[in-house]
């Protein structure tokens, strides 16, 4: 089992990365989609909306060490069959995933500062705020966030979609080399 | 009989020479509470003070200052009327707040302890706030810092009555400039 990426399939660290970000996507949406329900002056609300942030930033982290380990590292090619058409599709979805990863948890950092509202990151570090409270940027931003989560959220049935297609039309193993660690 | 028509002139005189007025655009009052562990800031916008200070004589001093609660502004809309609400400044029962000093005692140069009685949220504690207090002609700065315990008011009620989200400790700090009144 390796732990970097070879020809032949990615390693231990990329496809931790990968499962990691799907399960903090998936937990943050959900908080994202329930919490603007809750009371909207209540410490429980703070509490919810600040793990939605935690969340939020370490999404961006985690990004940013898969930049990092992407660019640096080599990578499976896909799989012969695939049609051009097929590749050029693929490419657009992750890079556009990429480029949301970033844009998500930017956006709602921006729409928290702009309420006046720090970041506490799990408890363990408060962050600094980018820009000043600005009330009247607030539902703009607020919005902004909320459209460039659900592209990322569309994009990620893409992705689903298409490593479905992959494991169940193509009979390929896209799917399981995400799963299994390269061993070579 | 005349020369009673003098006597509120001498009085008004007299007591005018250590009065004065707020200087609403210049002063500040600001506190800072920590939310999940940052601090934000706070002010009130609409407050007024009565006023006599005189530096030969600081055992005349007095200070009845009057906040109107519903001026509190945090930057944030939500976060104001939140705390405008029950369980916070309660500002339909308790629209104002109230200092009301009993003694400035003298502490060096242009320090002074000012003592008095503090009301929020219909409760009243003695605190001391330490000032300092300069005169430039017919202007006044007085500035100080007092850190206050919001559990000591009741500001807090429920769910938030742990520091979980929103810290104890608040410091409370004031910018006073005034005009010596005619």
């Amino acid at each position: 089992m390796r732990l970097a990426n070879s020809a032949h399939g990615w390693g231990l660290v990329h496809i931790v990365l990968h499962w990691a970000t799907a399960a903090l996507i998936g937990w943050a949406a959900w908080l994202g989609w329930t919490m603007t329900d809750l009371p909207r002056f209540d410490p429980a609300t703070f509490v919810t909306y600040n793990l939605h942030k935690s969340l939020g930033v370490t999404i961006l982290l985690l990004a940013a060490l898969r930049l990092v380990w992407r660019v640096s590292r080599k990578r499976p090619a896909p799989p012969p069959a695939m049609r051009p058409i097929e590749r050029r599709l693929a490419g657009v979805t992750h890079a556009s995933l990429f480029a949301l990863l970033f844009l998500v948890p930017v956006l709602g950092w921006l729409t928290t500062a702009a309420a006046d509202v720090p970041v506490d990151w799990f408890g363990l570090v408060v962050l600094p705020q980018p820009i000043d409270a600005a009330e009247p940027w607030r539902e703009w931003l607020e919005d902004a966030h909320w459209l460039a989560a659900m592209l990322l959220l569309a994009l990620v049935a893409l992705h689903v979609a298409g490593a479905l297609k992959h494991q169940l039309i193509d009979g390929d193993d896209v799917l399981r080399r995400m799963i299994v660690p390269t061993r070579e | 009989m005349r020369h009673l028509a003098l006597i509120p002139l001498l009085l008004a005189f007299s007591a005018s020479a250590a009065e004065w007025r707020v200087d609403h655009e210049a002063s500040r009052i600001t506190f800072t509470f920590t939310q999940m562990g940052a601090a934000v800031e706070g002010t009130f916008e609409r407050f007024d003070a009565a006023i006599t200070f005189d530096a030969d004589a600081p055992e005349d001093a007095s200070v009845t200052a009057t906040i109107e609660v519903d001026s509190l502004a945090t930057r944030n809309g939500e976060r104001d009327e939140g705390m405008k609400s029950a369980d916070w400044f309660d500002v339909a029962n308790h629209p104002t707040a109230t200092f009301v000093s009993k003694r400035f005692t003298p502490a060096g140069g242009d320090r002074y302890d000012v003592e008095g009685e503090l009301t929020i949220r219909g409760r009243t504690r003695s605190i001391v706030l330490p000032m300092t207090i300069s005169i430039d002609g017919d202007r006044a700065r007085a500035a100080g810092e007092a850190t206050l315990d919001r559990r000591d008011f009741g500001l807090g009620q429920g769910d938030w009555a742990g520091d979980t989200v929103i810290g104890f400790d608040v410091p409370v700090a004031l910018t006073i400039e005034a005009e010596r009144a005619p």
